[in-house]
């Protein structure tokens, strides 16, 4: 045994050696974790392919390329307050959802108690695991209150992203500085040539897009947004993917400014049923969405009161 | 198709996860035993990269790739518990687990209880590449991969770990010539 293929030889012999079947409890194991254990989503960090090296150590908010993941619809009873319908609910946990990748920035001020709480994306400035009752965003603008069920967690709160999880696969994401995103298969940000920012624009965006279908739109007011809430779902025949994720996707949510390019692009999967209330807050737009199965998320949004800055 | 049940599994489909599990445990527990050399911590470890791939599943872009993403969770969980357990253990010697008692005409007893001496030397990583290559019969280009470290640098890593384990063997040899007993 001298000879490299002898060694060879000799150690694929001694590793074919050995236990080579799983223990059965594994498995038990694993589906009694996995049951217990919430699905990330798909968030990226898109913006470090394309941001401003300027931005790279963290100046403004966390990066992220947004891609919705959810399960089953739902529908609404009353529009006008904007609460999606009664649904089977999932257990909630107070967990908040952590994102692996590294932040980008601290999310501006916050408070001490803010400050010990980790995020999404591993910022700080989110309030996490809420109390049942009356909260208010903290740095998002244009501020909102709203009334939080038990157990909800408030697992991001920037400028111009704010999200409730429920710790399953329930949550309400709010958008704001937004424009109408081009699909690209890289998942590039690019804003839509021609199509402008108001709720018209981006409802008559989504109704007419050719991988959504679109339910009929309604008027909405949360407070001083007023607009309209439409539900969304990807077509069957879309084939069109984003490469950061994996199945048939559309995209068409990116922030506005230059500097939040590094937000990335939201969309839809295929599987996703979203619901999108489009806002106009002071003469900005504000997007609020609503997945998941969870029967709270109608009493969320319903909830919600934007206040316009004085 | 697995990629089709990747996909569910993507859409939170339990079952479908746990369909996975089963088609590839055995392989991804051999893994695991054999860069660990202990069925206890190997079945821990198993269990832990299962959770985090049910966890982080979503980000799997290619559901294709899902073979070759749960091996390099596997591997990396894998020597990230060999490191701990070298800082623990520091130089007691770890029990074998199931040692062989065959004695074939290409290994002796002697052969074996050298080479897992020499093995459990070898730096985590080294046993990961020496399993990935003779075990799985990745190339190094593959194994660099899972690792995330240059393919240069696997191949030199592997010449290294293969002429320990070389080493081990001819030193054995070298006691029995002499008359001497390898124990």
């Amino acid at each position: 045994m001298n000879q490299r293929s002898d060694t060879d030889r000799m150690l694929r012999h001694w590793l074919s050696d050995g236990p080579a079947t799983m223990p059965d409890r594994v498995i038990e194991v694993v589906a009694d974790r996995i049951a217990r254990q919430p699905q990330r989503r798909s968030w990226r960090f898109l913006g470090r392919l394309t941001m401003n090296p300027a931005f790279k150590y963290g100046i403004a908010a966390a990066a992220v390329l947004l891609i919705a993941v959810a399960g089953y619809s739902f529908m609404p009873r009353n529009a006008s307050n904007g609460g999606p319908g009664a649904s089977p609910s999932l257990a909630p946990t107070v967990a908040p959802t952590l994102a692996p990748t590294p932040s980008t920035a601290a999310v501006a001020t916050t408070s001490p108690s803010r400050a010990a709480v980790r995020c999404n994306f591993d910022v700080v400035g989110c309030a996490g695991p809420l109390t049942q009752g009356a909260h208010s965003s903290a740095h998002f603008l244009p501020g909102f209150s709203f009334t939080a069920p038990i157990a909800w967690v408030n697992s991001f709160d920037g400028q111009t992203n704010y999200e409730l999880d429920s710790g399953g696969s329930s949550y309400v994401l709010v958008w704001s500085d937004v424009a109408i995103s081009q699909h690209t298969a890289t998942c590039e940000p690019l804003k839509q040539p021609g199509v402008g920012n108001t709720v018209k624009d981006w409802i008559d965006f989504v109704t007419t897009h050719p991988g959504l279908d679109a339910g009929k739109p309604v008027p909405v007011t949360l407070g001083d947004g007023k607009g309209q809430v439409v539900d969304l779902q990807v077509k069957a025949g879309w084939t069109k993917t984003c490469s950061n994720f994996p199945g048939t996707s559309v995209q068409f949510i990116m922030h506005a400014k230059g500097t939040d390019r590094t937000y990335g692009t939201y969309g839809a999967a295929s599987w996703v049923k979203l619901r999108l209330y489009v806002l106009s807050v002071a003469g900005g737009t504000v997007l609020v969405e609503a997945y998941g199965t969870s029967p709270q998320l109608k009493t969320i949004v319903s909830s919600m009161r934007f206040t316009a800055p004085r | 198709m697995d990629r089709d049940l990747v996909e569910a599994a993507q859409r939170g489909d339990q079952a479908a996860f746990v369909d996975l599990v089963r088609t590839r445990g055995d392989r991804l527990f051999a893994v695991a035993q054999r860069i660990l050399r202990d069925v206890d911590r190997a079945e821990d470890a198993l269990q832990d990269a299962l959770v985090i791939a049910w966890r982080d599943l979503r980000s799997l872009r290619d559901p294709d790739r899902f073979d070759a993403w749960v091996h390099r969770l596997l591997t990396n969980i894998c020597i990230e518990q060999a490191r701990r357990e070298r800082r623990r253990v520091a130089n007691l010697r770890v029990l074998d687990v199931e040692p062989s008692t065959a004695i074939d005409d290409l290994l002796t007893v002697g052969d074996r209880d050298q080479l897992d001496r020499a093995f459990r030397r070898l730096v985590p990583e080294e046993r990961a590449i020496l399993v990935l290559r003779f075990y799985l019969g990745y190339e190094p280009t593959e194994i660099a991969e899972v690792l995330g470290q240059p393919a240069g640098t696997i191949r030199s890593r592997l010449h290294h770990a293969t002429r320990a384990m070389r080493a081990a063997l001819d030193a054995d040899a070298r006691l029995i010539a002499v008359g001497g007993t390898s124990r």
